[in-house]
């Protein structure tokens, strides 16, 4: 160990000699990851060299992030949108000129997507707030707040809608059809799940199943509606909304959950990739997480099932064995 | 505005952009030149320090605001930093670009100054190869590339030991006639 740090010292600094090269390598490989990492990490600690003159004194460029704020982002879609607007209006002007009548300009679609791992809040032209958890999308269109106020998400979002009884507010996901007037409730509609929960927390809730879209449930605060995907079968429940809107702060609730689904969760909350091998375990699993590591979160499970995992790269791999 | 780092985790953590600037341009040249230092190349120097600062972005409402920038850089970029430099220990390569940076230095002074990119080296080894007839690249790559002995690679071609000596010295002036424009003063490499 010590002589590997003594290499390592002279490597990144002064410079090796083949030979000290050749030790190098052979007390590396010795080395486990665990090892290896933590030694690189006292050299980082120790690490303080900043100037880049060394290398023509280039420039590193800031990575394209989207700006952090939501504004930003809409902003850029709506550039993007005016620009194939223009064109389009002076086809559509075209033709009304030629052809006379009324034309409607043809609407653009705004949308707003979070990768896994990522949470974003975005604000509707009619001041309704659309808080949006981790890979989902909403989309909207350009004639939003005219007469109707149609939305579409996919994934999971909650909502705070401003009141507007003439203008009908309505969420669509890919199994179910929300109309509301002016409320607060939540949406659970991820494409691998199977089945979409609505959960009001305050106003009120029309919720008509697409699959059959005879069956239509109001809601009551505190009340959710669970369809089957596959069905179209609604239920209603009684909740406290606490599991439901544990997300927006934070907080990872499992309540009776397979292991593969909260893998799942687990995959999208940390945006990291999880592989999972062997003899699986069928138990449920109940608890809570807040604002935790996920490998935190990876050794409070081992409590409860019997694994080992690996993280290579960002990714993790947990193993039960035979 | 002068804040404490804590202050500033706090505010990366909620997505204040500014924050992000700020710790890109206070730490992402640290990162690059520790990177560089790791596997001597400029390429995956810039490609981690985006991936990290990327991650970080992306990753912000997960931060420990009490522990601290370096840390955080670190914990996100570790396994980056095992990986890449076990792949450079593991290259056939590396020993004689590290046998040839250390032959254009002077005795005591050290290399921290000058910049030899491995991925440079390889492109000029692979350019300089090009000059060689076909037998004695094959041989060069068998001997230096995939560590056969001189005896062995004889017994592999069926030719004698001695034309295999013959033909490694004579691929070797070859490249260190063209490689000699890479860098103004080197004495011998490739030992």
């Amino acid at each position: 160990m010590e002589n590997f740090k003594k290499l390592m010292a002279r490597y990144m600094g002064s410079g090796l000699t083949r030979k000290e090269l050749d030790q190098l390598k052979e007390s590396s490989d010795s080395l486990s990851d665990e090892s290896l990492g933590a030694e690189l990490e006292d050299i980082w600690n120790g690490y303080d060299r900043s100037s880049l003159d060394r290398f023509g004194g280039i420039r590193l460029a800031l990575p394209e992030v989207g700006g952090g704020s939501n504004t930003r982002r809409l902003l850029r879609l709506y550039r993007s949108a005016a620009a194939i607007l223009i064109p389009l209006l002076a086809v559509a002007t075209f033709m009304a000129v030629r052809y006379g009548g009324k034309y409607l300009a043809p609407e653009q679609t705004v949308a707003v997507a979070t990768a896994s791992g990522e949470r974003s809040t975005v604000m509707l032209p009619d001041g309704s707030k659309v808080y949006l958890n981790n890979g989902s999308t909403l989309e909207y269109g350009s004639h939003f707040g005219r007469k109707d106020r149609p939305v579409k998400l996919s994934g999971e979002a909650y909502f705070e809608v401003s009141k507007d009884e003439e203008r009908r507010f309505t969420v669509q996901t890919p199994g179910l059809k929300v109309v509301v007037t002016g409320t607060s409730f939540n949406i659970s509609a991820y494409e691998y799940s199977d089945c979409t929960e609505v959960s009001l927390l305050e106003g009120q809730v029309k919720v008509a199943s697409e699959i059959d879209p005879d069956r239509t449930i109001t809601l009551k605060p505190n009340q959710k509606v669970v369809m089957n995907n596959t069905t179209g079968l609604l239920a209603l429940y009684d909740s406290d909304m606490v599991y439901e809107t544990a997300w927006m702060q934070d907080e990872l609730i499992f309540r009776s959950m397979s292991f593969a689904d909260v893998v799942r969760r687990l995959e999208m909350y940390y945006g990291q990739t999880v592989e999972v091998s062997g003899n699986v375990s069928d138990k449920k699993f109940t608890g809570r997480f807040m604002e935790e590591r996920i490998t935190d979160v990876l050794k409070m499970l081992q409590e409860h099932y019997n694994f080992t995992y690996k993280v290579r790269n960002g990714d993790i791999f947990i193993d039960f064995g035979e | 505005m002068v804040l404490s780092e804590k202050e500033r985790l706090h505010r990366l953590r909620a997505g204040v952009y500014s924050e992000f600037c700020f710790i890109h341009e206070k730490y992402a040249p640290m990162l690059y030149n520790f990177v560089f230092d790791l596997c001597r190349s400029k390429m995956q120097a810039e490609e981690i320090v985006q991936d990290v600062f990327i991650k970080i972005w992306l990753n912000r409402s997960r931060i420990d605001p009490d522990r601290s920038f370096k840390s955080l850089i670190f914990t996100i970029a570790r396994n980056r930093f095992i990986d890449i430099f076990r792949q450079r220990m593991r290259d056939p390569l590396f020993g004689d670009y590290i046998g040839f940076t250390e032959s254009l230095d002077l005795p005591d002074e050290p290399v921290i100054d000058r910049v030899y990119d491995f991925e440079d080296f390889n492109r000029r080894l692979s350019e300089a190869k090009a000059a060689l007839t076909p037998r004695q690249r094959e041989i060069f790559e068998l001997n230096k590339e995939q560590g056969y002995s001189a005896a062995e690679i004889a017994a592999q071609l069926g030719l004698s030991e001695a034309v295999v000596y013959n033909q490694i010295s004579a691929a070797l002036k070859k490249l260190r006639d063209s490689m000699l424009v890479y860098g103004p003063l080197f004495v011998i490499f490739f030992m």
